[in-house]
């Protein structure tokens, strides 16, 4: 896919952001996480995953795992933009028995989402177990994606599945970190400063780059190297990138959009 | 089943029959995938590895396991994971959550030991709040075994059940309770004995202490039912019924008796119009200081001496 196909993927995203924000209504949404995701599944889906519209959960495909999975409603967006979700699909709401997109994803293999999120720090066991399985499958085609966020590797559990996947060299795996730098309560490095993270999970075994994560060409050269370990793309993000108000803004790590926001972000994003 | 086989399953250690039983179970089912969380060696899981099993140690790290396992289980591949029981219940309590109670992923869960078996490493190794935990979670079976035999039972239908599945272990050595094959299922209790005024319904080892009381009441006349309930999830309300004549039921567990098989009993009683008087026996109070296992029993009530006494009382 050329250059400007893949900004018009990333420009859908960013539309579909914002309308399941807005339908979120007075409850509000993550708006900031799901918006510094939108480069970093541009490349995934426009470039690199193996995947069919026709039969999501086709035993071939690439397994994407968000485990920032407050960020679903980004995850959602590439699938739509990718033809995994219809055009009625993305639009159902966001909470009830009638639909199965919610803020927090939840598992639904028929549609090709993997893991029910919304408890930070099980993403990365739950990729490696599949990675695992692949392998005892004889599955060697497929690829398994864990999304974490950078204030998620406060957890534990996190660094538990690093180490194991270290140590069996899983080389089906590459973990991405969206390094946004902001957390609920705050800037990452006033909370728990974590910011030597390329240095971190190179001592646990894994292949690790730091790259710019809103840059087509960084993000797809970090993909595509072929190592003899797991892999980490630290992805330095904007937090809410595309939307003034929202950008490097704490307090949209979840908010509600007014009327009036609502308008001005789709203005912005054209 | 043959004799020699369930003879062999007779006074095993509670935790080294796990290994054992599994490479009995690799027979029938060479697919199933065993994690643990360093107690391989406690489990003798080198008897399932030897057979030819999957086994991958997960190192120290239950939360870790938890997720590995369920990420294998949703690929299709049927997963084992076996952990000390406080640790693997406690600690990865949100993960069994998550992979379970919601995702609805059938893992299977062995947990051991449980109850006061590890009585003389203290209280922290002390397991008596697993089932109130495990009974929250929607969907999950929980089954404790009584005897060896109960064991690969349990196990071996609870993979063919295709449901996930807590397996908890009590007692320290395993004697045979069946002496011979009998027809296993999941929610159907075992009777044991017969009586009109008393019935006791007991989960786990603590059946054999149940029996050695009940026994000696029997030498005097005075003859007390006796329900092994191996499936504290979902209860056997059939065989609860069949012990509503009774002047009194008596639930003896290793576990607290808040949350416990006691409390699935008195939620299940709660309900009717009337129900015999029910007397929970099992622990509670502080934690208790590390002891010998018969010492624990003694101290909560449940050891064959003091539950002679108290179902004497009741006569």
């Amino acid at each position: 896919m050329n250059q400007k196909q893949m900004e018009s993927f990333s420009k859908g995203m960013r539309r579909d952001i914002v309308e399941l924000v807005y339908r979120a209504g007075s409850e509000g949404a993550h708006l900031g996480g799901s918006l510094s995701l939108v480069d970093i599944l541009t490349v995934l889906y426009c470039e690199f995953l193996r995947y069919d519209p026709r039969k999501p959960d086709w035993e071939g495909r690439d397994r994407v795992v968000l485990s920032k999975a407050h960020a679903s409603i980004g995850l959602y967006a590439a699938m739509h933009m990718a033809g995994l979700l219809s055009d009625t699909e993305i639009s159902l709401p966001l909470y009830g028995d009638e639909t199965f997109l919610y803020k927090h994803s939840e598992r639904n293999i028929a549609h090709g989402i993997e893991m029910s999120g919304g408890s930070l720090g099980q993403g990365l066991p739950f990729a490696l177990g599949i990675a695992l399985a692949l392998w005892k499958k004889g599955n060697s085609e497929s690829r398994i994606y864990a999304i974490l966020g950078d204030g998620e590797c406060n957890e534990g559990s996190v660094w538990e599945a690093a180490a194991l996947a270290g140590h069996l060299k899983q080389t089906n795996l590459t973990v991405i970190i969206d390094k946004n730098g902001l957390q609920l309560d705050g800037a990452t490095e006033e909370i728990i400063n974590m910011d030597n993270m390329e240095e971190r999970w190179k001592v646990f075994g894994f292949d690790a780059i730091t790259v710019d994560g809103h840059s087509y060409e960084d993000l797809s050269k970090a993909f595509a190297k072929i190592s003899d370990r797991p892999k980490a793309v630290i992805a330095q993000t904007l937090k809410g990138g595309g939307v003034s108000f929202a950008e490097n803004n704490v307090d949209w790590h979840d908010n509600v959009l007014t009327d009036m926001l609502y308008k001005q972000a789709k203005e912005e994003i054209g | 089943m043959k004799q020699s086989r369930i003879s062999s399953f007779d006074g095993a250690d509670s935790r080294k029959i796990i290994g054992k039983v599994l490479a009995e179970i690799h027979k029938t089912h060479p697919n199933i995938n065993v994690l643990y969380a360093d107690v391989g060696k406690r489990f003798a899981l080198e008897n399932f590895r030897e057979a030819g099993g999957f086994t991958l140690d997960t190192g120290i790290a239950e939360q870790s396991m938890l997720g590995v396992a369920a990420g294998m289980q949703s690929e299709g591949l049927p997963t084992i994971a076996i952990s000390y029981a406080p640790f693997l219940t406690g600690r990865a309590f949100d993960q069994i959550r998550a992979n379970i109670g919601d995702m609805h992923l059938p893992l299977i869960l062995i947990g051991s030991p449980s109850g006061f078996s590890a009585g003389g490493l203290g209280p922290l190794s002390i397991c008596l709040d697993d089932i109130a935990l495990m009974r929250t979670i929607p969907g999950l079976q929980i089954i404790s075994p009584a005897d060896g035999l109960e064991t690969y039972k349990a196990i071996l239908a609870a993979l063919e059940s295709d449901k996930a599945t807590y397996i908890r272990m009590t007692g320290k050595i395993l004697d045979a309770i069946y002496k011979e094959d009998y027809p296993f299922e999941i929610g159907k209790a075992v009777r044991f004995r017969k009586g009109n005024k008393i019935a006791v319904i007991a989960t786990g080892a603590i059946i054999a202490e149940v029996l050695s009381a009940v026994d000696r009441l029997q030498v005097e006349g005075k003859s007390v039912s006796v329900w092994n309930m191996h499936t504290v999830k979902p209860i056997d309300t059939d065989a609860l019924n069949q012990c509503l004549d009774c002047s009194y039921i008596v639930t003896v567990e290793e576990h607290n008796v808040c949350g416990g098989l006691g409390s699935a009993v008195a939620e299940y009683l709660a309900g009717l119009k009337a129900h015999p008087k029910l007397i929970r026996l099992g622990f509670s109070g502080e934690y208790p200081k590390a002891d010998h296992y018969q010492n624990l029993l003694e101290r909560s009530g449940i050891s064959a001496e003091k539950l002679y006494q108290t179902l004497s009382r009741l006569f």
